[in-house]
């Protein structure tokens, strides 16, 4: 099967039928695992170009209009390459994940690329190379994401949650974390400390909350 | 103005709905988007193509399995929270396939134990050849659709039946 092929039967409602099937993340990752495409393409990652090549598809599907009446058509596709950028390269798959928090009407790929970018700060020292270019303001229903001013461009990055206020303009409005309950205390006591970008799950908008 | 924290699907997501136990413990859930009539015709092909026995019953992605047991099809609820809901529901294991009811749940669970799906008891017959129960299922496939079912005659992601629970409740 050649990569086209295997882009193709990835991205087929075949396989969006398939993985559809699971009720949960972790369920669906155990299909996407044992796929036959999927395998043949986690061989194929050793090839040079290919990660390379996965990122640009994926950025591609990210950008394509869709109805946005319905779930985003490319959603199984989109987790599959972020899950196979994952698998090759921690730093592709965080970038590509970036790109792919700011889609609207996902599903499975916005679950699994939230996991990605909110990694512990300890296994995440990539994360802060992916945030994307800052602009305007948040909008309800956006993504949020943290990350200290004061570090270098690696700077550890955390997810906060989602927005639920329209024109988010200060941390304070941020009404959501992913964090562990114990975390959660400390880290709004520094919060001052933090750059935040809202990532926009409908129009891809970011913004920079300076503390 | 001050920071509200919560977990995604909680209470404060704007994605969730007021859904809460017998109990009055607030229930995690999500709403997802209903996908397009092309990709719901496809997940039809494949599970009539791959599960002919199963009959279809209603097609849409807007809940899960969880979410039509115990949601009223409203919202997804992660499978995660099946046992957290099962107690404070009062639900009991039925511990003979004689003592099943229309109404109870079944409990499918995968290789290593976890708990990936469920459905509801449509009805128990008797089966006279076999001296067994004929027991027929309904349930949400993931997104792909209700389908009413024998109660291992489920897409393998799915696991298999590992338990009828219930919440029945006699006179004494």
């Amino acid at each position: 099967m050649t990569l086209s092929e295997m882009c193709r039967a990835i991205e087929s409602h075949e396989m969006a039928a398939r993985v559809n099937v699971a009720s949960d993340l972790r369920v669906a990752l155990d299909i996407v695992r044992i796929h036959p495409t999927v395998r043949e393409f986690v061989k194929a990652l050793n090839e040079l170009g290919v990660a390379e090549r996965i990122l640009r598809r994926t950025f591609e599907l990210a950008e394509q209009a869709t109805d946005v009446r319905y779930e985003n058509p490319n959603d199984v596709a989109l987790m599959i390459y972020t899950w196979l950028l994952h698998q090759q390269d921690a730093v592709l798959a965080s970038v590509a994940s970036a790109a792919v928090c700011q889609v609207s009407n996902l599903w499975w790929a916005s679950k699994f690329c939230t996991q990605v970018i909110e990694r512990p700060f300890g296994q995440n020292e990539m994360a802060g190379t992916l945030s994307t270019p800052v602009m305007h303001k948040a909008d309800s229903g956006d993504r949020l994401f943290a990350a200290r001013m004061e570090f270098s461009p690696l700077t550890p990055f955390r997810f906060l949650g989602r927005s639920t206020l329209p024109g988010l303009r200060d941390y304070r409005d941020v009404q959501m974390t992913l964090m562990p309950v114990e975390e959660q205390l400390p880290f709004l006591a520094e919060l001052g400390r933090f750059t935040a970008w809202a990532v926009s799950q409908d129009t891809a908008e970011t913004e920079s909350l300076a503390a | 103005m001050e920071a509200h924290i919560i977990q995604p699907g909680g209470p404060r997501d704007v994605r969730s709905i007021p859904l809460a136990t017998k109990q009055g413990r607030f229930i995690p859930n999500e709403r997802r988007p209903e996908r397009a009539p092309d990709a719901l015709q496809a997940a039809v092909n494949l599970m009539r193509l791959e599960r002919p026995d199963a009959r279809l019953r209603s097609i849409s992605a807007t809940y899960n399995c969880v979410g039509l047991v115990f949601a009223n099809r409203r919202t997804l609820v992660d499978t995660d929270d099946v046992p957290m809901i099962l107690h404070e529901d009062g639900y009991y294991q039925v511990p003979r396939l004689d003592q099943v009811s229309a109404g109870d749940v079944v409990v499918y669970r995968n290789a290593i134990g976890e708990i990936v799906h469920v459905g509801v008891v449509l009805c128990k017959e008797p089966e006279v050849r076999t001296a067994t129960w004929k027991v027929t299922i309904l349930s949400q496939w993931g997104a792909n659709g209700e389908y009413i079912h024998a109660p291992d005659y489920v897409p393998q992601a799915l696991g298999q039946p590992s338990g009828y629970w219930s919440e029945r409740r006699v006179l004494p």
